[in-house]
């Protein structure tokens, strides 16, 4: 498993980064569930300006190779905010750690181990880092978007 | 996308969604919090793997989740006598939004005729009906609980509301009076002085800034979304109700003795004042006097209290009563005494149910 490190962003930033013709750009939508009288369900991502204790945000992040050459070995990591609580991946195919980001996998197959040495299956509050690996290299101009929802403590 | 990966996300979020299920969001993430979030991307060009690149910081504010419950304490009306003063009810008020919050209190009855909490029907208005705060003791203490509005309550924090009101005269037993009290959410901006009711943000947005949302159901006469709450109670009436009634009958006369005697001059009548209590509490210090009909003589000596009655009619029975408003020498704790054509009795209690007479004879001039 290739290492990365993860760092933290200056405070304030807000264009895109740039480096070496890859751009990543994060936004947070307020996800809104409505059920109407037949009990369908519709999903809506509004800007989030009204999210309250237990609101649910989906955080995408959008991808951009503004290179001439293809790039490889991609991986887009995502702590999970504080006070956020982690729900599920909503686009691309994302595996979670619950150990700050050391391993990566499905929740279902991860383990917490408590103090008392005994361990238990891991839950959504556990997750701390998501991670996407892309397994084909991104061609020149490819674009795209990864993105998890997480629910507000 | 690649089918395993997403097999097994799928399932993952399953059982997210299970542990998530009844999550309470009550003592949640402050309201104002800023969340932040920067993610990072790694890869590799012509095989030499580069930098890291970090995100934009894509944030968002916390906003005010308004939630509160008021919740009557005890489960039951509080029982109370007509004209009682001070009398209490309690309840209890909780915030539970994100945020620390002052309350409004505003104590409200029910309409005369309307069904009471506990299933009375209203048939009074309680007067000098207060809120006060309980200062922590759990108990209304005249002297110490005198805040009218809840002073910075932490979310998830919890205060006992005492209601206290003057109970009316001429409620009958078992007549309700309903009472009311709404908590209203305010700002609690100033250390002791009360916020002013907050208002939830209206649809047009601020990005960036703090909204208020209101997140509270309907109370008992509160509709949801409206950052009030409201719980009801009732104070049931436990009353005496005394009949009084008064019976006449002719003892002996003249002419034919005890044996159907008549209404003759020389006769003497019985008179017999029937007390019945069909409350539901004890009636205590009953006063009862009676002038002596005209054209008839008190016969002296012939007062009886507390006596008893049998198919409605009286029993010749009671304690014997001096004539004097004196107790001294009686063996009972009523008073009998006549005096200048009024005949007065006092009996100690009449109980819930019981029937007592006092009777006294005249004779006919």
């Amino acid at each position: 498993m290739r290492l990365f490190i993860v760092a933290i962003a200056a405070l304030g930033l807000a264009a895109p980064a740039f480096a070496n013709g890859v751009t990543l750009e994060s936004s947070v939508r307020e996800e809104i569930v409505t059920v109407d009288a037949k009990g369908r369900q519709t999903v809506t991502l509004t800007e989030p300006t009204a999210v309250a204790p237990g609101d649910v945000v989906v955080i995408r992040i959008a991808y951009e190779n503004t290179s001439a050459e293809p790039v490889a070995d991609v991986v887009i990591s995502n702590p999970v905010p504080e006070h956020l609580r982690f729900m599920g991946v909503r686009e691309g195919a994302g595996m979670v750690s619950v150990d700050g980001g050391a391993t990566f996998g499905a929740l279902v197959d991860l383990k917490i181990r408590e103090a008392d040495q005994t361990s238990r299956p891991a839950t959504a509050a556990d997750v701390t880092h998501v991670r996407w690996r892309f397994q084909q290299p991104l061609a020149p101009g490819a674009t795209g978007a990864v993105a998890f929802a997480a629910r507000l403590d | 996308m690649f089918p395993n990966e997403r097999i097994l996300r799928l399932m993952a979020f399953t059982a997210i969604s299970a542990v998530l299920a009844g999550t309470a969001w009550a003592n949640g993430t402050t309201a104002g919090q800023t969340i932040n979030n920067t993610a990072t991307i790694g890869y590799s060009v012509g095989g030499v793997q580069q930098p890291d690149v970090n995100s934009n910081q894509a944030s968002f504010v916390v906003d005010m989740l308004v939630n509160l419950s008021v919740a009557e304490l005890g489960g039951s009306a509080t029982v109370v006598v007509p004209g009682a003063t001070g009398q209490v009810t309690t309840f209890t008020v909780t915030n539970t939004s994100n945020a620390v919050l002052d309350f409004r209190l505003l104590p409200s009855q029910s309409a005369d005729g309307a069904t009471t909490k506990f299933g009375g029907t209203d048939a009074g208005t309680a007067t000098n009906v207060h809120a006060y705060v309980d200062n922590g003791d759990n108990v209304f203490n005249a002297a110490d609980d005198t805040a009218i509005y809840i002073d910075q309550l932490a979310a998830d924090g919890s205060i006992k509301v005492f209601l206290v009101a003057d109970m009316p005269f001429g409620v009958a037993n078992g007549g309700a009076i309903g009472i009311t009290l709404t908590a209203f959410a305010a700002s609690a901006a100033n250390a002791a002085q009360m916020g002013s009711d907050l208002v939830s943000t209206p649809g047009a947005d601020t990005p960036g800034a703090m909204d208020i949302v209101f997140g509270d159901a309907a109370g008992a006469s509160d509709s949801s979304r409206d950052g009030s709450y409201s719980d009801s109670d009732e104070y049931r009436v436990a009353s005496a109700t005394m009949s009084i009634t008064k019976q006449a009958r002719v003892i002996s006369d003249p002419v034919n003795g005890t044996t159907n005697p008549r209404s003759v001059p020389g006769a003497i009548i019985e008179y017999c004042i029937v007390m019945q209590n069909s409350g539901s509490v004890s009636a205590t210090t009953l006063q009862i006097s009676d002038n002596v009909p005209t054209h008839t003589t008190f016969v002296s000596g012939s007062i009886r209290s507390a006596g008893t009655v049998t198919s409605g009619s009286c029993n010749a029975d009671g304690a014997i009563e001096d004539d004097d408003a004196s107790d001294s020498g009686e063996p009972d704790t009523a008073v009998g005494s006549y005096s200048t054509g009024l005949v007065a009795v006092t009996l100690a209690a009449v109980a819930a149910g019981e029937t007592r007479t006092a009777l006294f004879r005249a004779t006919i001039d």
